[in-house]
């Protein structure tokens, strides 16, 4: 049996771009303190300005704040009953999804202030035979670039596993 | 901050990364899905989690164990230089009340130097594997006062 039908293929190269993301202090101060993280550059304006940074930075990892609430940016009637949104999910039979491999690079810090725009891109779709049955690795290729001057901040592949 | 104990440590192959112990629970799980807005219900309703997913309690977050480990890299890298890349997978589900341990080992020295990193169950498995690819920049892009300074066991998480 195969999940990979033609029309879950043609979902290869397919993109979406999301609305800017405005990044706030608001924003950073919660992703710190979920984190526990209590450094005074994510959290104070004169500290980072005496660091040298325009405003607040956001911790490493803020990003994931952007790449996961955007998807679910949708009337809650559109919700799954798990909860979870479709996100770009080529349609297969596949029952479960879970996550694998994320690879990301960091070209600059995220500020409040900024406003970040995903994009995203199927640039990978493969079906292989696993234990329990045919698995679907969906590659997602993600830039985060920085409106206004285009800048690319942050790259990201991830993985989703369909079975 | 270059010429501290710690960053000259921590440049060396088989130096340990400032590892750090969290143990998730129900708050932090709500605070993470509300901040990434993540409506998924296995992360905060543990009936539905039982009975229709299987699974013996609420999960943790996959990505929140990329936090922490980001933290981490974070922690090691500012005192001399920037993260520049990191690459991680999940391998095992958590479900909270667990004691983790998030940490790791340079594994290339010099200007670009290397890491494993992990998030570590109690008996020392896994639950999330990855590695970290840092750059030297003479803390030219850190402030002395940037440190991260939330040492605390429990990862500012005690209550």
């Amino acid at each position: 049996m195969s999940l990979l039908t033609d029309e879950a293929r043609s979902w290869l190269g397919a993109e979406q771009t999301f609305e800017p993301w405005l990044v706030t202090r608001m924003q950073i101060a919660q992703y710190a303190y979920t984190l526990g993280i209590t450094d005074r550059i994510h959290l104070d304006v004169e500290e980072a300005r005496r660091a040298g940074y325009r405003d607040v930075i956001a911790p490493l990892g803020f990003h994931l704040v952007i790449r996961h609430a955007v998807p679910n940016l949708l009337p809650i009637s559109e919700l799954a009953e798990d909860g979870g949104s479709d996100d770009m999910t080529p349609p297969t039979a596949a029952q479960r999804r879970m996550a694998g491999e994320t690879s990301t690079t960091f070209h600059e810090p995220i500020v409040a202030g900024d406003e970040i725009r995903l994009s995203k891109r199927i640039g990978s779709l493969e079906e292989k035979s696993g234990r329990s049955g045919p698995l679907v690795f969906v590659g997602y290729d993600l830039e985060y670039r920085r409106e206004g001057t285009g800048d690319l901040v942050i790259s990201e592949r991830y993985v989703r596993i369909l079975r | 901050m270059s010429g501290t104990p710690l960053a000259v440590a921590s440049m060396n192959v088989g130096d340990q990364l400032p590892s750090f112990e969290v143990r998730p629970d129900p708050v932090q799980l709500f605070c993470y899905s509300a901040i990434t807005w993540n409506p998924h219900r296995i992360h905060y309703d543990a009936p539905y989690s039982r009975d229709v997913e299987g699974y013996d309690d609420i999960l943790v977050h996959g990505p929140l164990m990329g936090s922490w480990l980001m933290r981490l890299c974070e922690t090691w890298v500012r005192p001399w230089g920037r993260v520049a890349s990191m690459t991680y997978r999940t391998i095992a589900s958590v479900h909270p009340g667990t004691t983790l341990t998030v940490g790791g080992v340079v594994t290339v020295g010099g200007d670009a130097p290397e890491a494993d990193i992990w998030v570590a169950l109690p008996d020392g498995a896994f639950a999330t594997q990855g590695s970290v690819r840092a750059v030297r920049t003479g803390g030219a892009d850190g402030a002395p006062s940037t440190a991260v300074n939330d040492d605390r066991l429990d990862g500012g998480q005690r209550r």
